[in-house]
């Protein structure tokens, strides 16, 4: 428990807003008496919890109506709709931004979940909703880079991939499907044509990890790449495994990546790419053969490939 | 806060009357800003008898403060300048029917009391004060407490980062000068001299706007400001 002073800006019955000596601006529930210009200590883990904003009561006015909503809806829609709408896996994509996907068996996004600060920012005003996974994951990227979220020398791009529902069987769409390694080949593709160097660390994980992770608070990704650096012996908590600085320093420890290569068998893919140096050397190769044949050598130099790889999709 | 408020300790201050002429010096500005306001009218040294009386005040308050009491050192000045500038007022309506020994002890008497009188109620005062000025400046730039709450960044790195971004676009007057104009954030300079994404700032535009009106009227906001100051941690980093 955390306790911050804060002084008291403004109150409407047990609503106050408040300036917490951090900087930050908040409005939380107070039930002691307050006035305004008051210096209090609120235990900042919880004031901006939704837990506090409503009663018990409300509470249960929201569930029982989130209840009545949800029987209406099943009823209504049927199992064409359920198709459509059932998700069938979860994929995570960690640079900077933490963002989750929940796709449908058609291989389009039914949600995206915000896991911290700067996927709000990344999210802000766009939907992803209905686009396929492909499409989200290249925006995804786009807007990483206009963000100037791939701002360290080597970027770690952590992708978590879980099958919700391993009885559905497989995609239907054979061009959307999608496992743990097609989910990193993709990645990297839109990497290497933004020209940025990473290290492109995917994990494909079970029902019980997946439930594990979201009981951890932590994306897929995060909460697999915290199981290898801790088998690894690295000693990292669940809070700093969330902080992409730190993923950043434990992904160059020797041990951790001599443990990915120990578990490529159990679902790791891991792949570093060196895009700016690849450019140079394109270049190099470029200009040393002009000369000879501009038009045959533009075949085999990395952008060419790029875009080729792009257009196969 | 004067710099030097905060590079020398307040012993010496207290004790060394060297350190306490350039601390005075250094903060005449403030103590021309609060006699103007208590008096309501501007003022100018050498010219208004108002600013010895404030300086004075200003001197004693000095020799009252207790750093242990917690209390802003200027936010305690501010009190006893306004008092000292209310009995100054006083004497000179009564000044015909009294001696100078009657002025002197109605006078000594008032600020003693304003000086133990500076009770946590007393700095409760002050604070909605500051806050309802605050509120009106924000109204000004259709802002409320509200939107702050809504808009507040919750990750510690870019409230850091927006933070910075509001104290230097209050310390330049130039940029501040086009915020009071326009009534509205000159994204491209603050950009260039912050070296910010403008996209990071315009999502922080609101933000950005109300610490910089803090800091910008820090003579008015001495409390409030206290908030928007990044406190060095243990580690000697910003939190």
């Amino acid at each position: 428990m955390s306790h911050k002073k804060a002084v008291v800006l403004n109150k409407e019955g047990n609503m106050i807003t408040v300036l917490l000596d951090d900087g930050s601006f908040e409005r939380i529930s107070f039930q002691q008496p307050v006035e305004i210009g008051m210096e209090i200590n609120i235990d900042t883990s919880v004031s901006s919890s939704l837990v506090q904003k409503f009663s018990q009561s409300a509470w249960k006015r929201v569930v029982s109506i989130a209840a009545i909503f949800l029987l209406v809806f099943m009823g209504m829609t049927g199992w064409n709709m359920y198709q459509v709408s059932a998700a069938q896996a979860m994929i995570s994509i960690d640079a900077k931004a933490s963002i989750q996907l929940v796709i449908n068996r058609q291989g389009k996004v039914l949600s995206t979940q915000s896991l911290n600060d700067e996927a709000d920012s990344l999210l802000e005003g766009v939907s992803f909703k209905g686009l396929t996974w492909q499409e989200a994951v290249s925006r995804i990227l786009d807007r990483s880079i206009d963000y100037q979220y791939f701002k360290e020398e080597d970027s770690l791009v952590l992708l978590g991939y879980s099958q919700l529902q391993a009885k559905n069987g497989q995609s239907e769409n054979k061009e959307n499907a999608i496992n743990h390694e097609v989910l990193a080949r993709e990645v990297t593709d839109n990497v290497v044509i933004h020209g940025i160097n990473a290290h492109v660390l995917a994990y494909d994980l079970s029902d019980d990890d997946q439930a594990k992770a979201k009981k951890e608070g932590l994306s897929l990704g995060e909460y697999a790449f915290l199981n290898t650096a801790n088998k690894a012996g690295i000693e990292i908590n669940s809070n700093d495994i969330k902080e992409s600085a730190s993923r950043s320093k434990v992904i160059k420890e020797r041990v951790v990546r001599e443990q990915i290569n120990k578990d490529k068998e159990l679902g790791v893919y891991s792949s570093e790419i060196k895009a700016s140096k690849e450019r140079e050397q394109g270049k190099e190769q470029l200009d040393n053969q002009s000369t000879e044949n501009k038009n045959d050598l533009r075949g085999n130099t990395p952008p060419q490939n790029r875009s080729g790889l792009r257009n196969n999709r | 806060m004067s710099e030097l408020e905060n590079r020398l300790p307040w012993k010496t201050i207290k004790s060394e009357s060297r350190a306490r002429e350039d601390f005075i010096r250094e903060s005449q500005p403030f103590i021309r800003h609060v006699a103007a306001q208590a008096v309501q009218h501007s003022l100018e040294w050498g010219r208004d008898e108002e600013l010895s009386e404030a300086l004075l005040a200003f001197n004693e308050a000095i020799d009252y403060y207790d750093e242990e009491r917690k209390i802003p050192f200027l936010a305690y000045a501010r009190v006893i300048i306004k008092r000292r500038l209310i009995d100054y007022y006083r004497r000179e309506k009564n000044h015909r029917n009294r001696s100078i020994d009657e002025e002197d002890r109605v006078h000594g008497a008032e600020t003693l009391v304003s000086l133990n009188e500076f009770s946590e109620q007393e700095q409760n005062k002050e604070r909605a004060l500051e806050i309802g000025e605050y509120s009106a400046k924000l109204a000004e730039y259709q802002l409320s407490f509200n939107d702050l709450a809504e808009i507040s960044p919750k990750h510690k790195d870019s409230r850091i980062t927006l933070l910075r971004a509001g104290r230097i676009l209050a310390q330049d007057q130039e940029m501040w000068q086009q915020v009071l104009e326009k009534k509205k954030l000159p994204m491209q300079a603050l950009s260039m001299k912050t070296q910010i994404h403008p996209k990071v700032l315009e999502r922080g535009r609101k933000y950005i706007l109300a610490v910089a009106l803090i800091i910008a009227n820090e003579h008015d906001f001495i409390y409030l400001r206290e908030y928007v100051i990044p406190k060095k941690g243990k580690d000697g980093n910003e939190s």
